[in-house]
């Protein structure tokens, strides 16, 4: 071989930078812009012209495939979103193509579209499928059932009119139903706070995870997600709303100027996908509004601080000077090289 | 022409190992059935990948800093491929956003241009002439799929771009014939028997795990080349096998083109990564060389005795 010291030297260069990782190669992903308006958001109307002022990207998705339960033939391949900020709060528009409207859980047989918004809250990027232990992540799921829920209660006789019941205790009507049972007292569920069972103010569902088997609901009063879904036409189209700050620290705390990742997940229902059967994608960066610091962040929002130098420093820094020594070195090899091949 | 240093063997191989290893092995490894004994050489062999990667980078920056040395004579060239350096060093630091991706992804479309330019008035033939333009088509079609979200984005024009899936798919069926135009400038009847038999591996293999189970198999392609594997699957194991053919044809022979496909295969298909899309355009560099072009100084067999077919694909 020519050159063996060359490539020796450069070998164990390589060892060191992989050892104390230091990365040689960096990628631009998708990055969703927020758009700043002064109105309020148009948090129930998919068609609002407001909308228009974001820029929408298309964010591939593809079937969770890393742990079980997992379908790989799922149907939503891609996801269309968009998101628009005011001085309090910031609302994210989703739409992707589903050529059903797969709203009802009542029979065991059926399943609901959906769609979940995903955000670290640890510095960085966990591992996208639902986080890991210790870096958790904050998860706004959006139902179709209880966005119909919302409009009218679906319970058995919604999808078995004709359905008939020999006896329920303590039913005053001629041909009892559950309809009948509005005490809490007969409905345990309901009176035990469960939010399944609960009276839906909010179609989302907001939660938390740290891995797989994880994902934990947030207690009832730390429900703060809003939404609102619609379907037409063969789509979907989902709002998220929230306000940019939170006082759950199991939530992400958003402000203006920062960088965030978030990735999201879809289901249709008429795929009886559910569960870790679902179509997810990598993380994307959420910039909302114009970038006032360097770095993404998932800091709590703070009084507005002075430029974060010493951050800069800690970080750059040390790329920097991994920088300047691999040009350099790329330079001087480069004179080596060309001297060992002159004759 | 003067013989190329013996880097760009050492950045090819990596670049291959970075390829094969990282993001094609330990990828697949995650949905194989671990014991506790095995995960120790499963780690191993991540790590051995990632140390792959990064001296496959690390060759990547000292072959721009080469390619802009060789250059220097041409001061366009040089500067784009010394922007180019600039550029992925500097997102190092700070990967290029907004109108910096903008910049970014027009500044590989610029040099793909003067790449295939170059091709064109440098090949001796028609074949290698059609290998280079779907070459650059392909990675054209990449950097333009990256670019135009980055467009929207930059300009806060409303999106999604249109047409993105119809780009993609046109880039991936660039991707799959593109081995066959290479293997027409290979010559099929002057590759070896040998190297017939040894490409049907990867192409058995490819196809056994289709059959098997397509949806894990297209999951695969995806991490490993960035294909999604749309089109009829027949077609990409031939490909495969028409690549894997004219691959060890070219090595052996050592013609350039045949590291120029290892590196802008392990580059992939729209990558992300700088460093990959760096191998990619070094990788169609080579291919604007005059064909056939050594890469070592001294062959390390004897030479073969011409054929007629040898010199044949000498006067393409």
């Amino acid at each position: 071989m020519k050159h063996p010291r060359l490539f020796l030297t450069l070998l164990m260069l390589a060892g060191l930078l992989t050892l104390f990782k230091v990365p040689l190669a960096s990628s631009q992903g998708l990055t969703l812009m927020a758009a700043k308006i002064t109105a309020a958001l148009p948090v129930t109307d998919p068609a609002a012209a407001a909308w228009q002022q974001a820029t929408a990207i298309e964010v591939p998705l593809s079937a969770q495939n890393i742990t079980k339960p997992m379908f790989l033939s799922t149907r939503v391949k891609a996801i269309t979103v968009r998101a628009l900020y005011n001085e309090a709060e910031i609302a994210f528009l989703v739409e992707w193509a589903d050529d059903t409207k797969n709203d009802s859980m009542v029979r065991v047989q059926d399943f609901r579209d959906a769609v979940a918004l995903q955000f670290p809250l640890v510095e960085g990027q966990p591992f996208f499928c639902m986080g890991q232990i210790g870096s958790n992540v904050n998860l706004w799921h959006w139902k179709a059932d209880w966005q119909a829920d919302i409009a009218a209660r679906q319970d058995m006789e919604t999808a078995y009119p004709n359905m008939n019941v020999d006896f329920y205790p303590f039913a005053k009507t001629a041909f009892p139903s559950p309809a009948d049972y509005a005490d809490p007292n007969y409905v345990p569920a309901l009176a035990a706070g469960n939010l399944f069972a609960a009276v839906h103010t909010s179609p989302v569902e907001d939660l938390i995870a740290g891995g797989f088997g994880s994902i934990t609901s947030q207690g009832a009063a730390g429900q703060n997600v809003q939404g609102f879904g619609a379907w037409a036409n063969g789509k979907w189209r989902v709002i998220f709303n929230r306000a940019l700050t939170s006082k759950e620290t199991a939530d992400l705390q958003m402000s203006a100027g920062k960088q965030y990742f978030m990735a999201l997940a879809a289901w249709d229902g008429a795929n009886n996908e559910r569960n870790g059967m679902k179509s997810t994608s990598q993380w994307i960066t959420l910039q909302v509004g114009a970038p006032a610091t360097a770095g993404p962040t998932t800091r709590p929002a703070e009084t507005q601080q002075p430029y974060d130098f010493t951050g800069v420093l800690l970080m750059g820094v040390p790329m920097l000077l991994v920088t300047l020594a691999v040009l350099g070195l790329a330079g001087a090899l480069t004179v080596l090289a060309n001297f060992g091949n002159r004759k | 022409m003067r013989p190329l240093p013996p880097l760009w063997r050492w950045l090819a191989c990596a670049a291959l190992a970075d390829w094969l290893i990282t993001r094609s092995l330990t990828r697949a490894a995650i949905h194989m059935p671990k014991p506790a004994w095995l995960i120790p050489g499963y780690e191993g062999l991540a790590w051995f990948g990632q140390f792959a990667s990064t001296f496959a980078a690390l060759l990547g920056f000292i072959t721009l800093g080469w390619l802009v040395w060789h250059t220097r004579r041409s001061w366009g060239e040089a500067g784009l491929w010394g922007s180019l350096l600039a550029f992925n060093a500097a997102s190092l630091l700070i990967a290029p956003a907004g109108l910096w991706a903008v910049l970014y992804h027009g500044l590989l479309l610029l040099i793909l241009t003067l790449l295939l330019t170059q091709a064109w008035r440098n090949a001796s033939g028609w074949g290698m002439r059609l290998a280079a333009t779907f070459t650059a088509v392909s990675l054209a079609t990449g950097a333009l799929y990256q670019l135009r979200p980055a467009l929207y984005t930059a300009f806060g024009w409303l999106g999604p771009a249109p047409f993105t899936l119809e780009l993609f798919n046109l880039g991936e069926a660039s991707v799959t014939l593109t081995p066959f135009a290479f293997w027409l400038v290979a010559r099929p009847p002057s590759i070896a028997r040998r190297h017939f038999a040894l490409a049907l591996i990867p192409a058995l293999a490819f196809t056994v795990a289709h059959l098997a189970n397509p949806s894990m198999t297209a999951i695969l392609s995806v991490w490993s080349t960035g294909l999604t594997l749309y089109l009829p699957w027949p077609l990409y194991a031939l490909s495969l096998y028409a690549a894997s053919a004219t691959v060890l044809h070219a090595l052996e022979h050592d013609f350039a083109f045949g590291w120029a496909l290892l590196l802008v295969a392990s580059g992939g298909y729209a990558p992300q990564l700088g460093s990959q899309i760096a191998f990619a355009l070094l990788g169609m560099w080579l291919l604007t060389q005059p064909d056939p072009a050594p890469v070592r100084e001294a062959p390390m067999r004897p030479t073969p005795k011409p054929t007629k077919e040898i010199s044949e694909l000498a006067s393409l």
